[in-house]
């Protein structure tokens, strides 16, 4: 693809750091570059950033900022072979920063005004729409775990592009989906046993309303 | 997909057989697994139910997993539009950073992008057409200013004017501000565009500022913000006749409340003032902590009496607030505040701050204020320590031990820094000696790095200040520290400047400094003193490439701009004052430098004498 695309802009590219190309054609090159990449595979890294995200909106945000950050980037890529793997890596980081973000207490500048903390309304209509126990599963497993296995399970992602996707050693990254797949295993256990508590108490009510209705002690 | 196989473990690598089961049913969903490993794998399901279980799950959540293929979301159909015109904006940022002036060459992205560009403000004039006759609000005005932005030619099309489009942002500032009666005043102010760049003198920004009913008199020359804006604390202008004092002023905090003119003020009374607590504190007797940092037998800090600021007659006053329903509370008097780094914990329990008294008599000590409590207390009694930062809820502090090199007539003495953690709630020090000889650390939010002086201390008269070394960027990985009863010298061995990847920021003569991360960890702002008039220096601006994690000190946002002590950064915006003339050290503009998505700007928001709340 990066090759048709090359010759189609009529670029001479040469990757790594050491390419040494005149700024402004640099960037020409870049952004034809990029532009090629989000044509690909924009649909496969949106789809990456809302199953580890869970919110439509910021995907879109970051799937903007991840073919920025290619565009920020392109003299570091290698191998033109290795674009594909080497724009989830971005999507991943970009999508562990915002995780990794969210999580530390935010200093907020000095406003006058008291900050409030309640979520969103667009958060709740989106937990409200989780589509079934294996998301909410999903969602209950460790951020990197969850890379791995939609990664490799939905994107498909071959065994060195999954490890240069997550950043780590193809080792390490098989390591990641044995743990991953057992912590999803467990967690879709307990969201199940939850669903079927849940199930029991709503015929025991529903037994209970039927009896009060029809004057049946019990 | 396959999963290239590592070196294979021996059998006896695994916790248990069940585990080794479990790695393999993992592995054989993406590979087949070696003849042996297969047969072992076998073998153990045959005898083990529960396994058989888990094989069957793994496999029905791959199914499950799989079936999410075809459930692929829709993204939004200006997404490449709104990418395009984000790159246009990082190539004309790159082109401003490398000095480029005026409008780059259009040649960057393809026709398509204009085309996608074009759409966007077609979409969004109609949005905002349509917005306007639904009474919307201002989104799809941005959206015209960036698409607009990125594509002049449009210019023409819109009739707008050809000048360089402000960025739009939403960034709220607070300020002290002086009046000419000379009382200061809360004020806020929204900013909603900046102009772009750095390197220009910043545009105006013309919104009023709406000012907030309490008031602070004339002595007041610090001010820091909570994080939850409930509360002000105010440091006296140690110039003034009644310096040393630390004082906790409530606020009210809804914008309700503001109103354009202040109410008026209450003095801060002998009557009205916090008696001074039981068990010692801050500017009566400083307790001895449980574990009050202490060095090894030849670090030993001279031994000093632990300080004790008169306690004789009421506090005098430092500021006048409007009352309020709790008053403002003096949290330490006849001390002087050490140094810039007085921060509160990010979970805004707790502010911690270096002083030492006014008399000069003992050197510094680290405070802490219990969000709630009368009074602040001494959490070192060794008058060589001081307060670096936070890191989750626990102080980085340093202290200072001595270093003889050489021996007998030969010997000189060093004062070296050490660094360690100090938890607030209970006193407990773990000593840090891997992170070498670093001085007052500001830790960025994820523990990665840390800005630090790394090098010699020197005596001054009124405590310590940096001697030989560098104020440097590096690792600050501190790795797993256990709980100790002392600082401990450095571990270090070998160089630490490579060891710690450690990138100079300034070297040379330094009187303080104040470098401080905003809550993501991403842009790092650090403020160094005049050596000749420490009340006034440069202050600059970096940013963290998310991609590789590192800053390129080389490229600051902001470069040394003069800035008076005391700055605020946070997400998304950094606040300084230029000083009001050459050689003042009073704030005479506001300055805000915003950073989005869409580059960095700047605007000038304030002029007059004002005071930035930290």
């Amino acid at each position: 693809m990066v090759g048709a695309l090359d010759n189609r802009l009529g670029v001479s590219r040469t990757f790594g750091r050491g390419a040494a190309m005149s700024g402004a054609w640099e960037q020409d090159a870049a952004a034809g570059f990029v532009e090629e990449l989000f044509a690909a595979h924009h649909n496969e890294i949106y789809a990456y950033l809302i199953r580890m995200l869970r919110d439509s909106e910021l995907a879109a945000d970051l799937t903007q900022d991840a073919f920025v950050k290619a565009y920020r980037n392109y003299n570091v890529l290698e191998k033109p072979e290795n674009a594909r793997a080497w724009l989830y890596q971005i999507a991943h980081r970009v999508a562990l920063d915002h995780i990794r973000r969210q999580k530390i207490v935010r200093f907020l500048p000095w406003t006058g005004e008291s900050h409030g903390s309640a979520p969103s309304t667009e958060r709740l209509v989106m937990d409200a729409h989780l589509s079934g126990d294996l998301q909410r599963a999903l969602a209950k497993i460790p951020e990197r775990q969850r890379a791995a296995l939609l990664l490799a399970e939905i994107h498909d992602l071959t065994g060195l592009e999954l490890a240069a996707a997550l950043g780590v050693s193809h080792v390490a990254a098989r390591a990641l989906l044995t743990r991953a797949r057992e912590s999803l295993r467990q967690a879709l256990a307990v969201e199940r046993q939850a669903d079927a508590d849940a199930e029991a108490e709503a015929d025991a009510a529903s037994v209970v309303g039927t009896d009060r209705r029809s004057g049946t002690a019990r | 997909m396959s999963i290239r196989r590592g070196r294979a473990r021996r059998p006896d690598d695994w916790p248990s057989s069940h585990v080794r089961a479990r790695a393999d049913l993992s592995d054989r969903l993406d590979a087949s697994l070696e003849p042996t490993e297969a047969g072992w794998l076998a073998d153990h399901l045959e005898a083990c139910p529960e396994c058989r279980v888990i094989a069957d799950a793994y496999a029905a959540q791959r199914l499950e997993l799989r079936a999410l293929r075809d459930r692929t979301p829709t993204p939004p159909r200006d997404l490449w539009a709104r990418t395009a015109a984000a790159i246009e904006s990082e190539s004309r940022f790159r082109d401003r950073r490398a000095g480029a002036t005026g409008w780059r060459d259009r040649r960057v992205l393809a026709p398509s992008v204009a085309i996608a560009a074009a759409l966007v403000v077609v979409v969004a004039v109609a949005t905002l057409t349509s917005s306007q006759r639904s009474g919307g609000g201002g989104t799809a005005g941005s959206q015209v200013a960036i698409a607009a932005a990125s594509h002049p030619a449009l210019f023409s099309v819109l009739g707008s004017n050809p000048e360089p489009t402000r960025i739009p942002v939403t960034e709220k500032i607070a300020f002290v501000a002086r009046d000419p009666a000379g009382s200061f005043t809360i004020k806020t102010k929204n900013v909603d565009s900046v102009c772009p760049g750095t390197s220009t003198t910043p545009c105006d920004d013309s919104n009023a500022t709406v000012d907030h009913p309490v008031s602070l008199d004339q002595n007041a020359s610090t001010v820091f913000g909570s994080t939850d804006n409930k509360r002000l604390i105010v440091v006296s202008d140690p110039s003034s006749a009644n310096s040393g004092s630390i004082s906790v002023v409530p606020i009210g905090s809804d914008d309700a409340g503001a109103t354009p003119t202040p109410t008026s003020t209450a003095a801060t009374a002998s009557g009205t003032s916090p008696s001074v607590s039981p068990s010692g504190a801050v500017g009566t007797t400083p307790p001895v902590p449980a574990s009050p940092p202490s060095v090894p037998p030849k670090a030993t800090p001279t031994p000093r009496a632990t300080p004790t600021p008169s306690d004789g007659g009421p506090p005098l006053p430092s500021v006048a607030v409007t009352a309020t329903p709790d008053g403002p509370i003096e949290i330490a008097n006849d001390v002087v505040l050490v140094g810039q780094s007085a921060a509160y914990s990010p979970n805004g329990n707790w502010f911690a701050f270096t002083a030492r008294p006014v008399s000069g008599a003992l050197g510094p000590d680290i405070f802490v204020w219990k969000v709630g409590d009368r009074r602040a207390h001494a959490v070192t009694t060794d008058h060589r320590s001081v307060f670096g930062s936070w890191t989750s809820d626990v102080m980085v502090a340093s202290t200072i031990v001595d270093a003889t090199k050489g021996s007998a007539s030969a010997a000189t003495t060093d004062l070296q820094p050490v660094s360690y953690l100090l938890d607030p709630a209970t006193n407990g020090i773990t000593a840090l000696p891997q992170t070498g000889q670093a001085w007052r650390p500001a830790v960025d939010p994820t523990g990665r790095l840390a800005v630090y002086w790394a090098g010699t201390v020197r005596a001054t008269g009124a405590g310590y200040a940096a001697g030989a070394g560098r104020l440097v960027l590096g690792d600050w990985g501190t790795g797993i520290s256990a709980p100790t009863d002392a600082p401990a010298p450095t571990s270090i061995r070998g160089d630490q400047t490579s060891i710690r990847h450690e990138t100079t920021i300034t070297a040379g003569r330094i009187e303080d400094w104040d470098a401080r991360w905003d809550g993501t960890g991403t842009h790092l702002a650090v403020w160094i003193a005049d050596p000749e008039s420490p009340g006034v220096g440069s202050l600059s601006l970096y940013a963290v490439d998310s991609f590789d994690g590192k800053i390129d000190l080389k490229q600051p946002l902001l470069n040394k701009k003069r800035a008076v002590a005391g700055y605020s950064i946070a997400n998304g915006q950094l606040v300084w004052a230029e000083p009001a003339a050459e050689g003042s050290t009073t704030g005479g503009q506001i300055q805000l430098l915003a950073w989005t998505d869409e580059g960095v700007g700047t605007v000038k928001a304030v002029t007059g004498p004002v005071i930035v709340i930290r």
